[in-house]
């Protein structure tokens, strides 16, 4: 059972353990769209000389800081497959606490990336920027939620 | 499971675009996609007699809850549409806030509604239902992705 979770885990990553970094979840993005996702928001964007210089260096550091939250992500799902056959009340709640916590994280990074962007570009710059990023977190989100299984989806005594 | 509910989704969230959708009809068809809703938890969900009653009970309350979270976004997306062409920057910025609080909303019902179930009946059932309903969440914002442009992209806002 824990073989057939982490497949259906694995095949959502399957580009992700190819590129160099194994828990990137952007490289799911990337062969999603057949492009890299700074690409895609370069190309949506149509930065100015002068926007481009303030911009990406307030991407660069939001990528830093998501990228951490997004192997955190990953590490919680890994947990929940490894213990998926044998899960207790105990460990559902840990896993529960932590997938909220990263929520939680997320939802204050995008926050404050919105505000820094707002006072350095523009708040119309800033949101299309937001909207951008949440339409590609979602688009993460879906696909490994569509990937995992329910807790005892799988009868594991039979 | 994604089809069943994908059309209910579509429905609500087309409609919800169309600034002059009057609140009668979003909540008719807020009701159609509740009912949907509910109809995959209860069939996922596996429970027993007695687990059954408390579930339910928790259940309406967070939908309650839940609902009124959904008109507040529903609002939200209808300036959106109605400022979609003319977008100012403070305009962006109060509807941006806004997105914000709701989604930080939703977050902390999630957490209320498991630390309740999780007391209640259990962990692994708290732990299921919140997977489904992060799950509707996310198709449901995929869906309001699809049909509502992002700023600049100067399309019509598909109806």
């Amino acid at each position: 059972m824990k073989k057939m979770i982490l497949a259906a885990i694995c095949m959502v990553f399957a580009i992700a353990s190819n590129a160099q970094s194994n828990k990137d979840e952007v490289a799911l993005l990337q062969s999603a769209f057949g492009m890299s996702k700074q690409q895609m928001v370069k190309d949506f964007m149509k930065l100015s000389d002068t926007e481009s210089v303030k911009f990406w260096a307030i991407y660069d550091e939001y990528e830093a800081a998501r990228k951490e939250i997004g192997k955190k992500r990953i590490t919680n799902i890994e947990n929940y497959a490894n213990n998926y056959e044998t899960l207790t009340n105990e460990k559902a709640t840990e896993l529960m606490n932590s997938s909220f916590a990263i929520q939680g994280e997320f939802g204050k990074l995008q926050q404050k990336t919105f505000k820094k962007m707002s006072k350095e570009l523009s708040p119309l710059r800033a949101a299309q920027f937001t909207m951008l990023e949440g339409f590609i977190e979602n688009s993460i989100r879906t696909e490994i939620l569509d990937a995992i299984p329910l807790i005892g989806e799988f009868d594991t005594k039979k | 499971m994604k089809k069943i509910v994908l059309f209910a989704i579509c429905t609500v969230f087309a409609l919800v675009t169309k600034a002059q959708t009057n609140t009668e009809e979003l909540r008719y068809l807020q009701s159609v996609f509740g009912m949907e809703k509910k109809q995959v938890v209860a069939e996922r969900i596996k429970l027993s007699q007695a687990e059954s009653a408390k579930f339910w009970s928790l259940y309406e309350e967070y939908e309650l809850y839940r609902s009124e979270i959904s008109d507040r976004r529903a609002e939200n997306i209808q300036q959106y549409a109605k400022n979609y062409t003319n977008l100012s920057e403070a305009k962006a910025e109060e509807i941006l806030k806004n997105t914000f609080e709701i989604n930080d909303e939703l977050a902390k019902l999630w957490q209320k509604t498991y630390k309740t179930m999780a007391k209640e009946l259990s962990a692994k059932i708290a732990g299921q239902f919140t997977y489904l309903e992060m799950y509707f969440e996310a198709i449901g914002r995929q869906k309001l992705a699809e049909i509502i442009p992002n700023i600049g992209k100067n399309e019509p806002i598909k109806k």
